[in-house]
């Protein structure tokens, strides 16, 4: 762990990459959201974050999260 | 599970040796192009057992083989999470098809072999079709196909299916890996769960119920997991009590995430071998994406699009019903009038060529429907609309998923019902079912054209468009509704993939609209057929001096019995009757109306019969639609509701609900429109 | 870099006028769809609105408004200097489309009315369902020929993420 402040994934603005550090929340929900490889020490960029759900790029896919969901991904920056 | 050899009962009459088949793979990895271009036209559509989940078969010979394909739904797991994920695995462990072939997509390999790890944990043999190799160099990535193939056991055909390249050495693969035994692929976890799984495993040999043929590792995993289904199939095998009992001196605890990190954790050493990621860039995909989620922009784009498509739906398909009115209304008067036996003359003109006209007269719209929804679902917009609505829809209690059967429900509630299976959350999906029918469907437009065309003259189109909103408001009432009471609790997260922008194909379009348009067919056919003799014969009893539908007849005295209950809403018995008839199909209430008040054979016919007639006048016509609006959509909306509900109770309360509700609208409109003056 | 600039100043003046015309002709189209509603409910039919020989419609008025305000919302876009190119094809898309649906209407209406002589269209005239955006189809074929590149890329061509 380095001492980086963690940033729920709705806060991150669009256009930064960020990686996946921790997924909080019921295991449940949890283990669907990495079965969909959205999973802890990957990177993924903000394409859109201002109005509804938040759109992510991992590699070449596209995904909408609920903005409930995207405050339970905590993210840090990566450079 | 052990690997099936060819065997004596494989060889079919044809003496071409069978070898089944089954696709599967992720969502959106061109896995309906590759079955399409696998089979062609020689493909069947049926239902999996026990759900009204579509089931796509199809067949190709290659040299001495017949391939038996069966298309599987797309998934990104197997552990049964969604009934999609369960028909799946249920699929390969019951059915065991000798090979699997999974379709990948090349971009997306992470991911894409989590699901092959899993395949190849429950025993099967595994071809993988490494597909969308033309957008990998684009991309900036690279594979090493073969490297990778050695790494995983797994022979690798890279594809590009919408070209049909890479279809032969397909088929060479599935020759071979069919002649022989595939190793299968390790994945070992950690110290602590492979001697639980070995302690599971050595205790399930010994119990005799478990089928030989099973694969005893992935069985033990899937209890480790804590599967929900697997406890069910213990149960059913009588020793659930055992094997949990045992568990718990195991000191068991939910090793799930562990198992699901164990597995990324082997594939993410696999690729980091032999695959090159490619940036992340801003396409062409996204910067739409901004536009049509936009703030201010995206709902009404959203609104535009389907104002749009309601008009393409009409255009098109107002010629065709307009063709096919005249040329049943001619034929069912040419059998009245040209029959000398008049009962069999009744029967076949007014009764079943007047009723299958009445039925197929809604061919032209619901084929339209179907094909501008596939346009839109294949395009990749249909997933933006369900996005531009989440934000609306987590006000009712549920997310922007369940707009999409919402959505498909203006076309016909049965496919509407049935594309909630790819719902995550049980509760979220059953309110998501339960709401459905109060969406409009098409079968229900033409009672809404009728009489409101009758009696509101140049203001038609705005009670139409009413209506709808009024079914779209009880819906979401409902919703509320459920959500306080019966689900109580928060929906399921919102995550979905967004498809990249494809111009959508005319020929997938087709065959969507055909695919789907056929159960109409079908229906007409069926029970709409047999409701229509069934109308005809009450109203042509008891034999003998009565008129046809008059007063004297038998349907007379179904309706006159329920009448009372209909008086508050300012029906008498016809109309009871054509309602009570309208339980079967709502495509039967003009029909029977027609047969009942006269002039049944063409629409022009039905219009002027009740105008004239005198017991229609717009307020009861108005809680009429209002009535037809809200209640059970027809016999097959009953139908999938079961099967997809897996409930006689939720089914009876829909249906009683909806007819509750339907009552209490359509009564508030004729009682306060009467108090208002607005009666006869 | 020199190219480039001038393409992205190009679009800019491209989208103004663009929206500026579609966004008069909106306005001007619903307003007269109203008075056109208010004089068919009143059966009015000596009312100055149907001297207009394009019957205006409220519903496609909205259309040609939302295509002019994409196109209006871009150009604020390309003013902040970042990327439209998304505004001027779905705004684009969306006017062919609509354009495409209109004249498929107008033929359905004409086989209606002259191959089957439908009652309802015994007043009907040729000109009574020719839309005002069909009129306004030289802007969006204009854009698709000059930003064919663009709109429908057929190499997937894609930018950079400025981080
Ligand atoms: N570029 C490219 N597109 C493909 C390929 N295979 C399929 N597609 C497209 O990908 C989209 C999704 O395909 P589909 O078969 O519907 O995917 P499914 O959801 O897995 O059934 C369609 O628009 C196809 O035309 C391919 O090899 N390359
Ligand atoms: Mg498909």
């Amino acid at each position: 762990m380095n001492n980086e402040i963690l940033v729920p994934l709705g806060f991150v603005s669009e256009g930064k990459k960020v990686r996946i550090v921790s997924i909080i929340g019921g295991s449940r929900i949890r283990n669907r959201i990495i079965e969909m490889g959205l999973r802890e020490g990957i990177d993924i960029t903000i394409i859109k974050n201002s109005f509804g759900p938040v759109i992510i790029a991992i590699g070449q896919t596209r995904f909408a999260l609920g903005r409930g969901i995207s405050f339970k991904i905590l993210t840090e920056s990566v450079n | 599970m052990t690997i099936k050899t060819k065997n004596a009962k494989d060889i079919s009459k044809s003496s071409k040796i069978s070898i089944n088949i089954a696709l599967a793979g992720n969502p959106n990895t061109g896995k309906s192009t590759l079955f399409n271009a696998l089979t062609g036209l020689k493909q069947k559509i049926g239902n999996w057992p026990g759900v009204t989940v579509e089931k796509k078969e199809g067949k190709r010979s290659l040299h001495n083989f017949e391939l038996a394909i069966t298309d599987l739904p797309g998934t990104y797991s197997l552990s049964a999470s969604s009934l999609d994920e369960q028909i799946a695995r249920d699929f390969i462990v019951y059915n065991t098809p000798e090979i699997v072939v999974q379709i990948v997509d090349a971009s997306n390999l992470e991911r894409n072999l989590y699901l092959t790890a899993m395949l190849k944990e429950l025993g099967v043999r595994v071809i993988i079709a490494l597909n969308m190799m033309d957008l990998l160099e684009k991309n900036g990535s690279t594979i090493n196909v073969q490297k990778l193939s050695k790494e995983i056991g797994v022979p690798i055909v890279p594809m590009i299916a919408n070209k049909k390249i890479g279809i032969d050495n397909l088929e060479n693969a599935i020759e071979s890996v069919y002649r022989e035994d595939q190793k299968s692929m390790e994945i070992i976890y950690s110290k602590e769960i492979e001697e639980t799984l070995a302690k599971i495993q050595n205790m399930l040999v010994t119990i005799p119920s478990i089928p030989t043929n099973f694969n005893l590792r992935w069985l033990a995993i899937q209890i480790l997991q804590n599967n929900t289904e697997i406890l069910t199939l213990l149960e059913r095998w009588k020793v659930k009590d055992t094997v949990i009992g045992e568990l718990t001196s195991f000191g068991k605890e939910d090793y799930e995430a562990e198992i699901i990190d164990s597995k990324y954790e082997y594939i993410s050493k696999v690729t980091s071998k032999v695959w090159k990621k490619g940036e992340t860039k801003l396409t062409r995909s996204d910067l739409i994406d901004k536009v049509v989620t936009h703030k201010w922009l995206g709902i009404p784009i959203f609104l535009m699009v389907m104002w749009g498509s309601f008009q393409f739906v009409f255009a098109i398909s107002v010629p065709f019903m307009e063709l096919i009115d005249m040329l049943f209304g001619w034929l069912a008067g040419l059998l009245v009038n040209n029959i000398q036996i008049e009962w069999l003359g009744s029967l076949l003109g007014d009764g079943i060529v007047g009723g299958v006209g009445s039925v197929l007269i809604f061919v032209p719209p619901i084929f339209t429907m179907f094909f501008i929804l596939s346009i839109l679902e294949d395009s990749g917009y249909l997933a933006r609309a369900a996005f531009v609505m989440d934000k609306l829809m987590v006000k009712f209690g549920l997310h922007g998923h369940s707009f999409i059967p919402m959505l498909l429900g203006f076309g016909c509630n049965v496919p509407a019902i049935m594309s909630t299976r790819s719902l995550k959350d049980k509760k979220d999906r059953m309110i998501t079912i339960l709401i459905n029918p109060f969406i409009s469907c098409g079968a229900r437009m033409p009672v809404f054209i009728l009489f409101a065309g009758l009696f509101f003259g140049a203001s038609a189109g705005t009670v139409i468009f009413a209506l709808y909103v009024l079914g779209i408001v009880v819906a979401i009432l409902t919703a509320i509704l459920l959500r306080k009471t019966f689900f109580k609790g928060k929906a399921a997260p919102f995550i979905m993939e967004l498809p990249t922008y494809h111009s959508p194909k005319l020929k997938s379009a087709i065959i969507a609209m055909w695919d789907k348009g056929k159960m109409y067919l079908k229906k007409a056919g069926t029970i709409i057929l047999i409701g229509v003799i069934f109308v005809w014969f009450l109203a042509a009893m008891p034999f003998g001096g009565v008129e046809y539908g008059g007063p004297d007849t038998w349907l007379a005295a179904v309706g006159t019995f329920f009448e009372p209950i209909f008086k508050p809403l300012g029906f008498d018995w016809r109309i009871v009757v054509a309602l009570i008839v309208g339980f079967i199909a709502k495509e039967l209430v003009i029909g029977s109306l027609g047969t009942i008040v006269g002039g049944g054979e063409s629409e022009e016919g039905i219009k002027s019969a009740i105008l004239a007639d005198g017991g229609f006048y717009a307020l009861n016509s108005l809680s009429l639609m209002v009535f037809t609006l809200l209640y059970v959509p027809c016999a097959a909306v009953i139908g999938v509701m079961r099967k997809e509900t897996g409930s006689w109770k939720w089914t009876i309360f829909s249906i009683v609900y909806s007819t509750v509700v339907a009552w209490l609208f359509a009564f508030a409109v004729f009682q306060i429109g009467s108090l208002m003056g607005f009666g006869l | 870099m020199e190219k480039s600039k001038n393409t992205s100043d190009n679009m800019k003046t491209s989208l103004l006028i663009g929206s500026l015309i579609f966004l008069v002709a909106a306005l001007a189209e619903v307003i007269l769809g109203v008075f056109k509603i208010y004089a068919d409910s009143k059966e009015l039919e000596e009312h100055w609105v149907n001297a207009i020989p394009f019957p205006p419609g409220i519903f496609p008025g909205l259309t040609v408004l939302l295509i002019g305000l994409i196109w209006l919302v871009g150009y604020f876009v390309t003013r902040k200097g970042q990327n439209a190119n998304g505004y001027l094809s779905v705004g684009t898309i969306i006017a062919l489309g609509f354009i495409l649906l209109f004249i498929l209407i107008l033929l359905t209406d004409i086989f209606n009315a002259y191959a089957l002589g439908l009652e309802d269209y015994e007043d009907w005239t040729i000109l009574a369902s020719l839309r005002w955006i069909i009129f306004l189809s030289p802007i969006p074929i204009f854009f698709i020929m000059k930003y064919r590149e663009v709109i429908f890329t057929r190499k997937k061509k894609t930018i950079a993420l400025q981080s």
